[in-house]
């Protein structure tokens, strides 16, 4: 028998409707991400700042996009009848396609050789010599957004949340301490085999995050 | 606070079939203040219900909870045999609804509206959404922001209806139509409601409409429910009585539903277990209009008995 359209996991119209919403962030962060790529004069890696802030405003923007939860089009969308983990999938698809897109110039730029080309245009004296040594750059960057992607959207479900689920709130906390340490990792240097603990344990905080926001969002309720 | 007489849902047929929608003791508060406290009504196939009421009397918090869009602070609320927000996280697409604050964003096309609507609900049925478009000549890649605000309530309530949902939920649906638009939006919701033998409950203040598509109505004030009686009761049991000051109380078998003191008179509306023992009264008494019925009883309650 054919499975119904509505107990399809996959649903274009719906990924579609949230790709629009997160036309403006992503525009945004692939014109900003690419600039800078294109504009840097030194080596870029894995731990420059401005990427890491990008990737974290585009979450951002694009938790706000999606959950405007007291908005009239978010009430439309849940009122539709798609079940409530559905939207959430649909909600990390339209995320990834979107960050995907956003890092596509940047991708783009440094594997063509167009960054290099235009830094020795600028007469940039380690290009194109080290351009090589750039060409990890991308998963890199992706790997930021891998991380800033799914605390953004958690955050913003919890905080949309009413205070009677304490429990969403403990996981918050988790993950807070587990970022601190990552980012004192980038900053103090840690020993190697620390960095290795806190890659399993960025792991961890991501499956919280997505998992915890997954419990969330199903009790989550809307208010316009 | 004040309720008035309470009139059981079950004044005209017993019910044969499980209702479509239960409220049980429904609550729901926003820190201290009590949106809803405590109604209690059902809602059963091939019926129209009313919720009435001032505003800020709860009619789109208890549509909003029973959309599963909030969770009840005490009581429950019942959708086809499951709990509204279970029903909501379950989805479906079984509950068609339209309403302040539900609207698709401006740069939505009718053709993106009509695919999301089809994906989301099982029985959507493209062709009757077709059909209205192209009555009304709309345009597939017209977007939902350019409509006017009539429009985007004729095309939300025909998203809705296409969906031959078993339970519809209006929130003053007729908002922004022309006369000749209402009409038709009450005539198509009344098909759907009697052919798919679904429910729907509609809450307006034009009470004009209601007189004609209702079965039922259940008046909220302050957040409870002041009256329900199906309408047909409504009109057959409840008169409007001009009774002499000086004429002591009403006889046996007549409910004061709400008193108001004029010149040498008291305006009494009761109700009487059939519209005969109106005719057994010394003085005139005189059927009411739904509007006049819902004045009185908002303005002029009778206090509640003990």
């Amino acid at each position: 028998m054919m499975k119904h359209p509505t107990r399809r996991i996959f649903q274009p119209a719906l990924l579609f409707f949230l790709l629009r919403k997160f036309l403006i962030p992503t525009g945004f962060t692939a014109t900003a991400l690419a600039l800078y790529t294109l504009l840097h004069r030194d080596l870029l890696t894995w731990h420059d700042f401005f990427p890491i802030f990008f990737a974290a405003a585009h979450a951002a923007l694009l938790a706000r996009s999606f959950g405007r939860f007291a908005s009239s089009e978010f009430a439309f969308l849940y009122t539709r009848g798609f079940p409530r983990d559905t939207l959430f999938l649909h909600l990390y698809l339209a995320s990834a396609l979107s960050t995907l897109v956003a890092l596509l110039p940047t991708a783009w730029l440094i594997w063509s050789g167009a960054r290099s080309g235009w830094q020795c245009q600028a007469n940039n004296p380690i290009f194109p010599a080290v351009a090589v040594r750039e060409y990890a750059i991308p998963f890199y960057d992706l790997a930021w957004f891998a991380v800033a992607i799914p605390a953004a959207h958690y955050t913003w479900i919890r905080l949309a949340m009413s205070a009677r689920d304490r429990l969403a709130g403990v996981w918050l906390v988790i993950a807070m301490i587990i970022t601190l340490l990552m980012n004192a990792e980038l900053f103090f240097q840690f020993e190697d085999w620390l960095g290795d603990v806190l890659l399993v344990g960025g792991v961890i905080m991501i499956s919280v995050w997505i998992l915890g926001g997954r419990c969330a969002h199903r009790d989550l309720e809307l208010q316009s | 606070m004040t309720q008035l007489h309470f009139i059981p849902h079950d004044l005209g047929a017993p019910p044969s079939m499980p209702p479509l929608l239960a409220a049980r003791n429904l609550s729901r508060s926003f820190g201290s203040k009590h949106a809803l406290a405590g109604i209690s009504f059902e809602l059963r196939p091939g019926d129209i219900l009313a919720l009435l009421g001032p505003n800020g009397a709860g009619k789109t918090t208890f549509l909003r909870l029973a959309l599963g869009l909030l969770a009840p602070t005490g009581g429950d609320i019942e959708l086809l045999g499951l709990s509204a927000r279970r029903l909501a996280i379950q989805g479906g697409g079984q509950v068609g609804s339209l309403g302040d604050g539900m609207e698709p964003p401006p740069w939505a096309t009718i053709a993106l509206l009509e695919s999301l609507q089809s994906a989301a609900s099982a029985h959507f049925s493209r062709a009757a959404f077709r059909r209205f478009c192209n009555q009304h000549s709309f345009l597939r890649d017209q977007r939902f922001g350019t409509l006017s605000k009539g429009q985007k309530r004729s095309l939300l309530a025909a998203l809705a209806l296409a969906m031959q949902p078993d339970v519809i939920l209006f929130d003053e649906p007729a908002d922004g139509l022309d006369p000749s638009a209402r009409r038709e939006l009450y005539d198509d919701l009344r098909a759907t409601v009697t052919e798919r033998q679904s429910g729907a409950i509609v809450t307006t203040h034009i009470l004009s409409d209601i007189e004609r598509i209702a079965d039922h109505i259940v008046i909220l004030q302050h957040g409870s429910v002041i009256f329900q009686c199906p309408l047909e009761d409504a009109r057959e049991q409840i008169r409007a009585i001009e009774w002499p000051t000086h004429a002591g109380p009403l006889p046996d078998g007549f409910f004061p539903l709400s008193r108001q003191n004029l010149e040498g008179f008291e305006l009494i509306v009761a109700r009487a277990s059939n519209s005969e023992a109106f005719d057994q009264l010394p003085v005139r008494s005189r059927p009411m209009t739904l509007e006049a019925l819902y004045l009185a009883l908002t303005k002029h309650p009778v206090e509640a008995r003990s």
